[in-house]
């Protein structure tokens, strides 16, 4: 066999390398005297690959589902519950109570950064994940339109809790970098930016679901301080 | 009009009169698609055809050493296939008849 020749047949073997053996087989054997005798007809491997799968039926190229959009999911629920858990803790983070997971916030930053920068905006592969499919229960259209007509209500509350959140962990860390409020205020707009985007761009998925766990971790917090603030016990916190 | 558009419809039913006359090989079959007249086929449109109508379970197939290059995979009808090339053969002739037909009458 001539050394294009083999080229080109392990080129097709790749191409139709997700199909079972047997008919990857098939379609070598059937090509290969051509292959041998006039190879100038066939196009590339790839495009002879498509346009045999095509006529006979075959599934196109299956989208590679791999491990990177599993990972992608995994970081995202895990980077969504430890905001959720950093938000309740908040100043106490770095209190006994706190400290041990303070690694696990950090990793969970440069795992979303990781995804995002590397998964580039190919992240439809994680909605097409089975388990994605499973968390995309159907429910009934007036349910729709009332959540979603929470939605903007939502974005601006996320990003004031959000905000207030990051003011109390200034505060408690003595962290003032030109004032916390500014801090504050720059965090917050990027959360609110980060929610407007995420409706086109689903990458910044990876930002918004996180910050919203953060704030209703935060919510959490001011709730335990109610009966204190309404005692008239606390006005301000400060220590 | 595009042959090649017309084509994709009856592929099948070329495939299986090529094979019904005797049995081949895939590059045999494209070639004698074209001597027949059928210039604008895609070889690999043959090829899958082929494969389609194999795991359909319309074609046999059995391989034939060859001594000038690789070994051939031959393909030919069975008595699904014949059916199948009899009843696809009968559908085109009604249909190319009413098209006979308008043609005549609009022209």
């Amino acid at each position: 066999m001539r050394t294009d020749t083999r080229d080109y047949l392990t080129e097709l073997r790749a191409a139709l390398a997700d199909l079972p053996d047997a008919e990857v087989e098939a379609i070598v054997e059937d090509v290969a005297p051509q292959l041998a005798d006039d190879p100038g007809r066939l196009g590339t491997p790839a495009e002879y690959a498509a346009e045999v799968r095509a006529a006979a039926g075959l599934p196109s190229r299956a989208p590679r589902q791999g491990l990177a959009p599993r990972v992608a999911l995994w970081v995202l629920a895990i980077t969504t519950v430890a905001a959720g858990y950093a938000g309740y803790l908040n100043e106490r983070i770095a209190s006994n109570d706190g400290r041990y997971s303070l690694p696990v916030f950090g990793l969970a930053l440069v795992a979303t950064w990781f995804v995002v920068a590397r998964f580039g905006p190919d992240v439809a592969r994680v909605a097409a994940l089975p388990e994605t499919r499973l968390l995309d229960v159907k429910a009934p259209a007036p349910v729709v339109r009332y959540l979603a007509s929470l939605q903007p209500g939502w974005s601006l509350l996320r990003a004031a809790l959000v905000g207030v959140g990051v003011l109390l962990l200034c505060h408690t860390i003595g962290w003032y970098p030109g004032g916390p409020e500014v801090v504050a205020l720059a965090v917050a707009a990027i959360v609110l930016l980060a929610g407007h985007r995420s409706r086109t761009d689903r990458r910044w998925l990876w930002l918004s679901v996180p910050a919203g766990a953060w704030a209703v971790g935060v919510a959490c917090r001011l709730l335990g301080y109610l009966p204190l603030i309404v005692a008239g016990d606390i006005g301000y916190v400060h220590r | 009009m595009e042959i090649s558009q017309l084509l994709k419809g009856v592929l099948d039913l070329a495939v299986l009169a090529v094979l019904g006359k005797e049995d081949g090989y895939g590059y045999d079959v494209v070639r004698r698609l074209r001597q027949a007249g059928l210039d604008e086929v895609g070889d690999a449109s043959v090829y899958g055809t082929l494969r389609r109508l194999y795991n359909q379970g319309a074609l046999t197939s059995y391989v034939v050493p060859s001594e000038e290059g690789p070994h051939r995979k031959y393909y030919g009808l069975n008595d699904a296939g014949r059916e199948r090339l009899a009843e696809s053969a009968a559908t085109w002739r009604g249909f190319a008849a009413t098209m006979t037909d308008l043609l005549g009458a609009s022209a």
